[in-house]
């Protein structure tokens, strides 16, 4: 793994829906510094520098993580639960971007810290647009604190 | 009296009179023979009393006439000196079977009425028991209905979970299928005919549709599984919230929308929101083809109920939306709130029809009632009631 700074972590199991959302993101060049993860241990090995991921600077965060919530292993609740509760990782903007619209899910993502929540459309051109728009927002108008 | 009622002279009932006549014949022979013929009847009387109580009528009128036959007769056999010795003893023979005669009938009459008590006691007792084991049954009975309810509830649920996820789980492959094949279409717009163009247009086309069907199923359904949380609704406020959210769909058109004062209501805003907007979204979708629309939502104050226990307040209001549309013919009103039920074709208005079995099931799990009247080409109406008193769950 390259030690130059990623932007996008990309935490979803689907690699269909893993491919269209790379391609969203392509479409405005912002796809260049993403690391896409298949579930939720992954993930953490990844945010944490464990795992295959050993070695690898913790300091080095992601600008944007986007989690996809039902994951294999360990489920995107908990991955969320684990970086807002870790000092060095609860400042890392996190977008949830799933296909649950259950009032619990949301009501449990806010609660947890998340800092937006977002249904994956069904229509392809709502999909790209979404995508587009959390990675455009996220990464060139949003002002990270500075750490 | 019914001679055939009379309670009958049985073996025991003749053992006992003559063990009772001998008694008093006895007693008065000894010791009260030493007092002479003043004390005359006195041991006879209480021997007819004792035994036509125990024996009715019947032993009562053989005691009296045996304790006759006996002091006429075969007095002076048991005692030296004979019973009766003038007229005045005469005269006590007839008052004492006169006597005699009214004491067994008044026993009679005394057993007879403590049968009847006994009587009705058991009859009493027996219809008691039917009654207790009807209430017994009827309990089972509601506690096998109430079983059965909750079991009921517990598959409606199930089900409803099931559709769920399954509608749910359905949205995934559909988003691949619909962006793939747009993929597709965008990275090989050269090497593509018309017609294979054409054809991804469909399939990109239905899985669009086929996402809305999801999409209503998962409303509908979200409207059937989520709590109410109840609240004093300000009903002018939001409709007119509503019409503000669908004036985009009113734009172009003339379109005159009269709103008449509305009481407030007593129900999950959030539900209601959605009835109104359904309503008023059909009223607009349906009134189209009209050059100028007309939309009137109003109240008909209920007739509150007969006031049992005082509760004030529990009216029953009906809501309604009208509007000048296409209408429909009230041979299809069974079908209107139904789940996916379209009176009308595709191209005709766009919709998968399930606005007004969400507005059925919003108003049906608040206690209310929802009905439609209309006729083709005139106009619809869509009512709704709402009950003023506060709900459970």
């Amino acid at each position: 793994m390259s030690t130059e700074q990623i932007e996008i972590l990309l935490i979803e199991d689907n690699p269909d829906d893993a491919e269209l959302t790379i391609r969203a993101l392509k479409k405005h060049n912002l796809a260049n510094k993403l690391v896409w993860v298949k579930d939720g241990a992954e993930a953490m090995d990844f945010i944490f520098a464990a795992g295959a991921y050993t070695g690898q600077s913790p300091k080095n965060h992601p600008k944007l993580i986007l989690l996809d919530l039902r994951l294999p292993k360990v489920d995107g609740l908990e991955v969320l639960q684990k970086i807002k509760s870790d000092e060095q990782t609860k400042l890392i903007p996190v977008v949830v971007l799933t296909s649950s619209t259950e009032d619990r899910d949301i009501a449990e993502s806010y609660k947890l810290g998340v800092n937006s929540y977002l249904s994956k459309p069904v229509s392809f051109d709502e999909f790209i647009r979404v995508v587009s728009e959390v990675g455009l927002y996220w990464l060139l108008l949003n002002r990270p604190p500075v750490t | 009296m019914k001679l055939n009622e009379v309670t009958p002279l049985t073996m025991k009932h003749l053992a006992v009179t003559i063990s009772l006549i001998i008694v008093a014949a006895a007693s008065r022979v000894w010791p009260l023979q030493s007092l002479g013929s003043t004390v005359g009847w006195i041991t006879f009387y209480p021997a007819v009393m004792v035994i036509s109580i125990y024996g009715g009528l019947w032993s009562g009128l053989l005691a009296t006439l045996t304790i006759c036959l006996i002091v006429i007769f075969f007095w002076s056999l048991i005692v030296t000196q004979p019973f009766i010795k003038n007229t005045a003893d005469w005269l006590g023979v007839a008052v004492f079977i006169f006597t005699g005669t009214m004491i067994s009938s008044v026993a009679e009459a005394m057993i007879r009425a403590r049968e009847r008590v006994k009587k009705n006691n058991v009859q009493l007792e027996t219809a008691n028991r039917k009654l207790e084991s009807e209430i017994t049954q009827r309990q089972e009975a509601e506690e096998n209905l109430r079983q059965i309810n909750i079991k009921l509830e517990a598959m409606n649920k199930e089900l409803e979970a099931f559709s769920y996820s399954v509608s749910h789980d359905l949205r995934g492959p559909l988003r691949a299928i619909d962006g793939f094949s747009r993929i597709l279409l965008q990275d090989y717009m050269n090497t593509l005919d018309d017609e294979g163009k054409r054809l991804l247009n469909i399939v990109s086309n239905n899985t669009k549709k086929m996402g809305q069907l999801i999409d209503d199923i998962l409303s509908f359904s979200r409207v059937g599984r989520e709590e109410i949380g109840l609240s004093e609704i300000n009903m002018g406020k939001l409709v007119k919230d509503v019409l503000g959210e669908l004036n985009q769909d009113a734009v172009g058109r003339k379109i005159k929308i009269e709103v008449r004062p509305l009481p407030d209501a007593h129900a999950d805003s959030s539900m209601i929101r959605q009835v109104l907007f359904n309503l008023l979204s059909n009223a607009i979708k349906f009134t189209k083809p009209r050059e100028s629309a007309f939309i009137e939502v109003g109240c008909n104050p209920g007739v509150p109920p007969s006031d049992k226990g005082g509760r004030s307040g529990s009216a029953e209001n009906v809501y309604y939306v009208k509007d000048n549309g296409v209408g429909f013919d009230m041979k299809y009103v069974s079908k209107l709130f139904g789940v996916f039920q379209r009176l009308h074709g595709a191209d005709e208005f766009e919709g998968t029809g399930i606005g007004l079995a969400i507005v059925k099931r919003v108003i049906e799990r608040h206690g209310g009632r929802v009905w439609a009247e209309g006729k083709i080409n005139e106009g619809a109406t869509f009512s709704f009631t709402l009950p003023g008193i506060i709900l459970k769950k």
